[in-house]
């Protein structure tokens, strides 16, 4: 049973996920009016930013924070940061702590009052960082001023800062290279500084087995949906910054940007951050390696995208082998024998009824009902025609060798759809149905019920009765939310009664 | 001189707003997007009207512009959930089931439905493992469940668990008393739990009764 506690998290991280790297378009917060005083007719808003962006007053910061993951519960153990304030930290987490210094010399040395954040920074990227997809929180005595950079608007400079965090990694799991082992977390965040409000978007990054890999980028630059994250280096709207372990004195990050040949960049090293706020062009880029190299010139790691390619490659085998399983489970015989959606031939050219590769390989991953995806069925709603403009409303039936499963829609297209898999008594005894509840206060349930039922029967709340046609087994009806009884015949044409 | 200050003093409001609208049009248009369970497009229509209307108030919003937007955003997004039913909804053309999948992506899920999620509901493929893709799915079961909630408990969530609001604020964004708000938040999650349960173990529901003839 979950707890509300986890509820929350999970919630909470979902939604962050979904939202995050979404920002407002430009054209339509120049579309929009700035107020206006006295008559005068001030320009828009999008005109002013632009006049802000190019002012001198409007100052840009990069700030790189550090992740550890794998917080736990808050005992008081306190651990030496090598800063002049050792923090309290929870137990589980020294050992991190321990091992990220060991690996990054930037940490081990005091900590001064100039790597100290501006207090409005500090406060700002804590925020941030709790709201980020770490979940994580801030540990001010290891915060380290890393470099001051040119500004990428040409006027003004930002400052780079690593700062460390603890907190409990929600993202998905790293694969660098070598074995895919738990790896520390290090967030990197961009802090755009904007007299009097400012702003901080995080970026989160691993640091596995000296190879650093970006899992979520919320920031202002999103990776374009179609091509991986990239690891190694966070790309930042005008250039890219990297953690490096020490003894790396060089690194190079290889661009392909699209349609172009390949740019090798070498980034300036500066501690234990590699910094080149150059993009070979402009566009996104896609990196394609990155190396690392040591004292003369041996390379201590080095990423390709082949690595991702290849985990791709591999995730893919096994989905499909997943299917290739489902595609040979029986259909248990009472089905085929009393339901004639589960004898309709297989649909040529058409993936498990519709149902797209990944979601079936889901589907089918553990089995416990022995589906089988390649003799699933949508079966559109009042047995409308399967070729229909847009999308069209319906239910998947999926059998299978252990029981089957019934997923529908709400036909008006609110609400979730409802899904539920049964085992095959369950599904002989007419009485199988999902339920979606509505905005309004109604619920649509969707039935799969034996051949011989032409319709099925409902009897509402006040003995309204209400009769739902049936095509291919699949009935639906809207009704209150209140218990109502569901009429039908089971497999052996017994008419029988249900609470539904 | 007096018109240096005339000049001089509505640039000050402008940049005032504009300030705000850096500061906070990113966090309202995700907030927009969660409030219209996950329509980008009409977030966008939500947040261009929040700030237009924010900007005509300016005079009484600059005290607590980002209170006042918030307010707002929830209003036009009641507004636009009673219309939600009369609205053409953008869809994307809809792919071929035929088409070869599994490419890796884990957004490949993404084209079984017209609204970006994946076609079969709640947690049914949560925590299968840590990978991306479960994460994607799981997320998408999340964002999927938080869009079935009647308006107000979505509100509700969206304004606590996302935008980290106190019970305070979420009462004044909502124009509901505290204790309203505690019990939206109460039935939220209780909904939220029963969307995302496990539909694998889903057959424990009444066994049918037989009708003497």
């Amino acid at each position: 049973m979950t707890t509300d506690e986890q509820l929350i998290e999970r919630i909470q991280s979902s939604m962050n996920a979904e939202v995050a790297g979404l920002v407002p378009p430009r054209e339509l917060l120049e579309a929009i009016e700035a107020p206006r005083a006295r008559g005068l007719r001030l320009p828009s808003l999008g005109a002013a930013v632009a006049a802000l962006g190019s002012a001198g007053a409007v100052a840009i910061a990069v700030v790189a924070l550090a992740v550890i993951g794998h917080g736990s519960s808050p005992a008081g153990s306190r651990v030496s940061s090598g800063s002049n304030r050792p923090s309290p930290l929870p137990a589980g987490v020294a050992a991190e702590v321990r091992a990220l210094e060991a690996e990054l010399a930037i940490l081990r040395r005091p900590q001064t009052a100039a790597d100290k954040l501006p207090k409005w920074a500090a406060s700002q990227a804590a925020i941030e960082v709790a709201n980020g997809p770490v979940g994580a929180q801030l540990i001010p005595g290891l915060t380290r001023f890393i470099a001051t950079e040119p500004s990428p608007i040409g006027r003004g400079v930002e400052r780079v800062y690593m700062v460390v965090e603890i907190g409990k990694p929600t993202g998905p799991r790293l694969v660098g290279i070598g074995k895919p082992t738990r790896p520390r977390l290090v967030g990197i965040g961009q802090l755009f500084a904007h007299d009097p409000s400012q702003e901080l978007h995080v970026w989160v990054i691993g640091l596995t087995r000296g190879v650093s890999e970006v899992v979520s980028s919320p920031g202002l630059v999103p990776p374009p949906a179609d091509i991986p994250l990239s690891p190694a280096v966070m790309l930042l709207d005008s250039g890219g910054i990297g953690v490096v372990p020490d003894g790396v004195t060089r690194v190079k990050w290889v661009y392909e940007p699209w349609g172009y040949k390949p740019v090798a960049l070498y980034p300036t090293i500066h501690g234990n951050v590699a910094i080149d706020r150059r993009f070979p062009i402009e566009g996104p880029p896609l990196l394609r390696s990155a190396t690392w190299y040591g004292a003369g010139g041996k390379v201590i790691a080095s990423y390709s995208d082949a690595y991702s390619i290849d985990r791709e490659n591999r995730l893919n085998a096994v989905m499909q082998s997943a299917l290739d399983a489902s595609y040979r489970q029986p259909i248990v015989p009472s089905l085929r024998e009393h339901f004639a959606v589960a004898r309709l031939p297989r649909l040529k050219g058409w993936t498990a009824g519709g149902i797209s590769h990944n979601l079936a390989a889901k589907i089918v991953e553990r089995n416990p009902y022995g589906l089988n995806v390649g003799d699933a069925h949508f079966v559109p709603y009042g047995g409308a025609p399967h070729i229909a403009i847009g999308t069209p409303s319906g239910a998947f039936v999926i059998p299978g060798s252990r029981g089957a499963c019934l997923s529908g829609s709400d036909p008006n297209g609110s609400g979730l759809p409802g899904f539920s898999c049964v085992r095959p008594a369950r599904v002989d005894s007419g009485s199988f149905h999902v339920t979606t509840k509505r905005s309004d206060g109604s619920r649509t349930i969707v039935g799969l019920v034996p051949d011989g039922n032409a319709s099925v029967t409902v009897l509402v709340t006040g003995g309204q009765k209400r009769t739902a046609p049936v095509f291919d087994n699949v009935w639906t009806l809207t009704i209150p939310t209140s218990p109502a009884t569901l009429l039908v015949k089971n497999a052996a044409g017994q008419r029988v009664s249900v609470t539904i | 001189m007096q018109r240096t200050l005339t000049l001089g003093r509505p640039r000050r409001r402008d940049v005032d707003f504009e300030a705000f609208v850096v500061a906070y049009s990113t966090q309202l248009l995700r907030a927009a997007k969660l409030l219209t369970g996950g329509d980008h497009a009409i977030a966008e229509d939500l947040l261009q009207t929040t700030l237009m209307r924010t900007a005509r108030r300016w005079q009484s919003a600059k005290s607590a512009p980002e209170a006042y937007a918030r307010r707002v955003l929830i209003n036009l997004s009641r507004d636009q959930h009673r219309r939600g039913q009369s609205r053409v909804r953008e869809q994307p053309f809809p792919e071929r089931g035929g088409e070869p999948v599994g490419d890796g992506h884990p957004h490949a899920d993404d084209r079984s439905r017209a609204d970006g999620r994946p076609s079969t509901p709640s947690g049914a493929y949560r925590g299968a493992g840590d990978d991306h893709a479960d994460a994607v799915v799981g997320r998408d079961a999340v964002i999927a469940a938080l869009a079935g909630l009647p308006a107000r408990q979505r509100e509700v969530l969206v304004l606590r668990f996302y935008a980290d609001l106190s019970v305070a604020e979420t009462a004044f964004a909502m124009g509901a008393s505290e204790g309203t708000v505690k019990s939206y938040t109460s039935r939220a999650l209780a909904r939220m739990r029963e969307l995302l349960a496990d539909p694998f173990v889903a057959d424990a529901e009444p066994p049918a009764v037989e009708v003497p003839k």
